[in-house]
């Protein structure tokens, strides 16, 4: 596909998200706000902007995925959709894979826009980088494969929220080390080192799950 | 153009058997596929677009077989389903590109070129800025024949196209349909008999998974030569009329009422034989299965 088409599509795609396409992007511009405010608390500053940004932001791209499917999975338009010659793995896997890095880059446009308002010296490590990425996209990999197995974005939407509660209420310590929210709610007995390696091998897992259903479209007409 | 060949397809869902053995053959032009609702047309329709795939049995165009070269078919087929309520945030304009791009258009002169074809074909030029959200029943269809024209497929495939829109907007749908079987294959489903009567030169009648193939509309409305009568009563006598006797319609005038009857024999002394509607050998058809 030609790289002007497929900024067109993208435009349709984010179009036909509506507002949620714009939930996530608040809810980060107002963590931005609130490190702004709250930059004298913290002893160590990467602090305030991890706490902000580890959690809701993580978990919002729910908003994201479990909108870019609408049509093809809930809608009343699918069988539309269904019979088109798309690409299994251009319009499913691919897809989700670039709304994700487009979500990993205004994060960290807002995350590095944080960092300017904190105006101290923040010292960043590496999990500051590959943790919240990871995490991010393990959801991603999350809400595709509940999409393409309950074809409801509100059912997306509620079960990334129970798995956040349960994950922050647990601390991940019944996820074996799967745990999206180690950035922003640490579990001390973990390293992160630990927790990247656990979210990198889960996330392959649910997109190759998620994939190989969304392949199927007898299934997905059900 | 070679012919549509659908051999002895089966879908079952669960305990229910929506398709038995169902077999066609299906050449240029507009098809009627006429049933109840639940006879198994739209699953018919969702096996021949791809959508489900049968338990059994094979359709062929050519040399494209169904089984083995969806992708392909999907290249040449258009599909209008029964419900198009997709893409409601965007302008229908936007949505026919997106589709378009789906559906392989490549380079986006040829995909505004064709856009814009179909929405001139469709009548909705002047609506293509508009979000589809906001579009009428009858446009909405117009929009789905339009996203089916896209790429100018060999076969399209609607379902149901009129059902729920007014007078007006049916009798636009025809047209355009009559135009669009020209040189293509079209498959109508519809419970709707005039829009058989309106639009196809041949037709199936499909009932409990089961389908039979008229080859013209006239063969399947001399299924019911010798049984259609008018008969003109008076309103007592027709309130009066048993169950048995079978009413397809009615006109109510000053004095009488003037019915049409479908009847084995005579059912009054006054009532004159009469040539059937397509209609009327459905429904004797019909019930001839029962």
């Amino acid at each position: 596909m030609e790289h002007g088409t497929r900024i067109k599509e993208g435009l349709v795609d984010i179009k036909g998200m509506g507002a949620f396409f714009y939930i996530p992007i608040g809810i980060m511009a107002v963590n931005a706000v609130y490190c702004y405010l709250t930059r004298g608390r913290y002893g160590v500053p990467i602090e305030i902007v991890r706490e902000s940004y580890g959690i809701f932001p993580i978990i919002c791209i729910s908003f994201w995925i479990s909108c870019l499917f609408e049509d093809l999975l809930n809608s009343e338009g699918r069988e539309m959709l269904l019979s088109m010659p798309y690409k299994n793995l251009e319009y499913g896997l691919k897809r989700v894979i670039r709304y994700t890095l487009l979500y990993i880059i205004i994060f960290y446009i807002f995350f590095a826009l944080a960092v300017l308002m904190i105006g101290r010296n923040v010292v960043m490590e590496a999990q500051d980088i590959y943790l919240p990425v990871l995490s991010i996209f393990f959801y991603s990999a999350f809400n595709f494969l509940i999409a393409v197995i309950t074809r409801n974005s509100v059912t997306v939407m509620t079960a990334a929220g129970i798995l956040s509660m349960f994950m922050y209420l647990t601390r991940g310590s019944a996820s074996l080390c799967i745990y999206p929210l180690q950035w922003g709610n640490p579990n001390p007995f973990f390293t992160p080192y630990a927790v990247g390696i656990a979210l990198f091998t889960a996330t392959l897992a649910l997109y190759a799950a998620a994939q190989m259903l969304f392949s199927n479209r007898d299934f997905l007409m059900r | 153009m070679d012919k549509l060949i659908i051999q002895s397809v089966d879908k079952s869902f669960g305990r229910i058997r929506a398709l038995r053995q169902a077999s066609l053959e299906i050449s240029t032009g507009i098809f009627g596929l006429l049933g109840e609702n639940g006879a198994g047309k739209t699953t018919l329709m969702r096996i021949i677009a791809t959508v489900l795939k049968p338990d059994a049995g094979e359709i062929t165009l050519g040399d494209i077989k169904w089984s083995r070269d969806s992708h392909k078919v999907r290249q040449i087929l258009g599909y209008l389903p029964q419900e198009f309520g997709a893409f409601k945030n965007v302008t229908a304009e936007e949505c026919l590109k997106y589709i378009a791009q789906l559906k392989g258009i490549r380079g986006s002169e040829e995909c505004l070129l064709q856009t814009e074809r179909v929405l001139k074909e469709v009548n909705l030029l002047e609506a293509k800025d508009r979000k589809v959200g906001g579009f009428s029943g009858g446009m909405r269809r117009r929009l789905g024949i339009a996203q089916a024209l896209l790429n100018d497929p060999e076969l399209i495939i609607v379902d149901e196209p009129t059902a729920g829109l007014d007078p007006a907007e049916r009798i636009r749908f025809r047209n355009l349909l009559r135009q669009l079987g020209k040189n293509r294959i079209v498959i109508l489903s519809t419970h709707i008999v005039e829009d058989i009567e309106a639009t196809c030169q041949s037709l199936a009648v499909i009932k409990n998974g089961t389908s039979v193939q008229f080859s013209s509309q006239q063969e399947l409305s001399a299924i019911a030569e010798g049984k259609v009568w008018t008969w003109k009563l008076s309103n007592a006598d027709y309130n009066s009329l048993g169950k048995d006797v079978h009413v397809v319609s009615s006109k109510i005038h000053k004095e009488y009422v003037e019915a049409r009857i479908i009847a084995g024999v005579k059912p009054g002394p006054e009532a004159e034989e009469t040539e059937p509607t397509i209609e009327e050998g459905y429904l004797v058809w019909n019930m001839e299965q029962e």
